[in-house]
């Protein structure tokens, strides 16, 4: 099915036996048409295919999951003296995981330059910028290895210093800093036979093998990381590989390596972590653990975005 | 998780049994980007889960169909991209309108006493521009007089010209 086709609502909701009166006539006229029938076959195999690559289970989860996290960013917005206290728990967290100003200035001062080399490459007849985080000779190669080890030591180590129960009130709120266009998580997996990259989306499935690149769509000038999760409760630094901080970056960025999955089981949970001012990462890494596959990922001045891939054996 | 919740959860699960390719399908003609249209399609279904009285509704479909258009909206708003053929481009610069709706917000004060949500200016003007729908259905669809469809249509006429004819 051409999924650019205007999808017609007549014919949408007539496959739904939900024709209300006054499209009655409308809808007959629709259907007189010629090609008529042939769309409602396409469409009835369409909602077939849609519901074998996205079951309603796996979805209604995802949609509870996300309906859930709703009322606690309003509850953010609420004034008055009585959130006075829970503020100031949120400040000390945020402190926590911002960093102290000192680290703050140190990384907006050196900006992309020393962080990010940017290479020019066309793209359908368009020419943009794209910058790549840096390649360091001293940064295991997951698309060797398969995981960087040493990056999951260091970030072990520094997780266990953080105070966890600043970060319980830290997510009560959520992305207040963060309005408008913010970037994008791309995963893209990468055909052995080709040059071919093909998107992936939440819930997507992978397999021990797949060559993913990860990185992010265009965006505006933002602090961001990329992290993920598997099976075995590892967490891979995609994104910067090395550092403690988030990357300063205002245009796609994509990691400087391709990324091999292992045989970890069950899933791998990518995350895409954005921010106005500079973060640290080893907090994020920890919250990362404790949410597993599924667990909600919400940290004041934060925005984090998810793509879980379900692994397949 | 209390009873209310598993409850609620079953239904999430066949509401995106019978909808959710409908939605998907909108979205994604929307939007031309599946990542876009997969996260845009759970945003329908959780604006739909926070109105208690969504369900009440005679046709379910006319209202998801409605939250699809207005989240797209929003998401192409916010998110530009280059427009692939003349219905595209048609739907961005719908998008890229500015929503008057707040001026018409005294004249909907008893909608809004009585719970009737006010539609968005843009979503009506793809609903008559894209989806074909006459001033008259859209006016029954919306709940609006059709003076009031036409009304706010016009508000959008200097940036979409194909509202130029209305009447």
């Amino acid at each position: 099915m051409n999924e650019n086709l205007h999808p017609d609502p007549r014919l949408e909701r007539h496959l739904l036996g939900e024709t209300p009166d006054h499209l009655a006539k409308s809808t007959r006229k629709a259907l007189e048409d010629p090609q008529a029938q042939a769309r409602l076959a396409e469409l009835q195999q369409s909602n077939e295919a849609i519901l074998a690559a996205l079951p309603p289970d796996r979805m209604a989860e995802a949609i509870r999951r996300r309906a859930s996290e709703r009322p606690a960013r309003q509850r953010g917005w609420m004034p008055g003296l009585a959130f006075a206290g829970l503020a100031l728990g949120v400040s000390l967290a945020v402190f926590h995981l911002l960093g102290s100003p000192s680290t703050q200035d140190s990384i907006a001062k050196s900006g992309p330059g020393p962080d990010t080399a940017r290479t020019t490459v066309h793209d359908s007849g368009r020419t943009e910028s794209i910058a790549t985080a840096p390649d360091s000779t001293n940064v295991p190669d997951p698309s060797r290895s398969g995981r960087t080890s040493t990056a999951h030591a260091a970030a072990t180590d520094t997780a266990q210093t953080i105070d966890t129960a600043s970060w319980e009130v830290a997510m009560v709120d959520d992305d207040i800093l963060l309005k408008g266009a913010s970037h994008r998580l791309a995963i893209h997996r990468i055909a052995t036979s080709s040059t071919e990259a093909v998107r992936l989306s939440d819930l997507d499935s992978a397999r021990s093998g797949d060559l993913l690149q990860v990185g992010t769509l265009a965006g505006p000038k933002r602090y961001v990381a990329i992290l993920s999760l598997d099976g075995n409760g590892q967490v891979t630094r995609h994104l910067p590989e090395t550092g403690d901080s988030g990357l300063r970056v205002d245009s796609k960025l994509q990691a400087p390596h391709s990324y091999r999955l292992d045989d970890a089981p069950r899933f791998e949970r990518f995350v895409l972590v954005e921010s106005r001012r500079a973060f640290e990462i080893a907090p994020v890494e920890g919250l990362l653990k404790k949410a597993g596959a599924h667990g909600l990922l919400t940290a004041r001045g934060l925005r984090i975005e998810s793509i879980l891939l379900h692994k397949q054996p | 998780m209390g009873e209310r919740e598993e409850g609620s959860a079953l239904d999430v699960e066949a509401l995106y049994r019978k909808y959710g390719p409908m939605v998907l399908r909108r979205c994604r003609w929307m939007l031309r980007d599946e990542s876009w249209a997969r996260d845009a399609m759970q945003d329908v279904f959780v604006q739909l889960l926070k109105r208690e009285d969504s369900m009440s509704v005679d046709h379910p479909s006319s209202l998801l169909h409605r939250i699809a258009t207005n989240v797209c909206l929003n998401l192409l708003r916010s998110r530009s991209r280059h427009p692939e053929d003349r219905d595209d481009e048609l739907l961005m610069r719908i998008a890229s309108c500015e929503d008057d709706s707040s001026r018409f917000e005294a004249a909907n004060f008893l909608d809004r006493i009585f719970g009737r949500e006010k539609e968005s200016t843009r979503t009506i003007a793809v609903m008559h521009l894209l989806d074909g729908y006459t001033l008259e259905e859209v006016a029954k669809e919306t709940g609006l007089s059709v003076s009031g469809v036409r009304k706010r249509l016009r508000t959008l006429k200097s940036r979409v010209r194909e509202l130029e004819a209305l009447p």
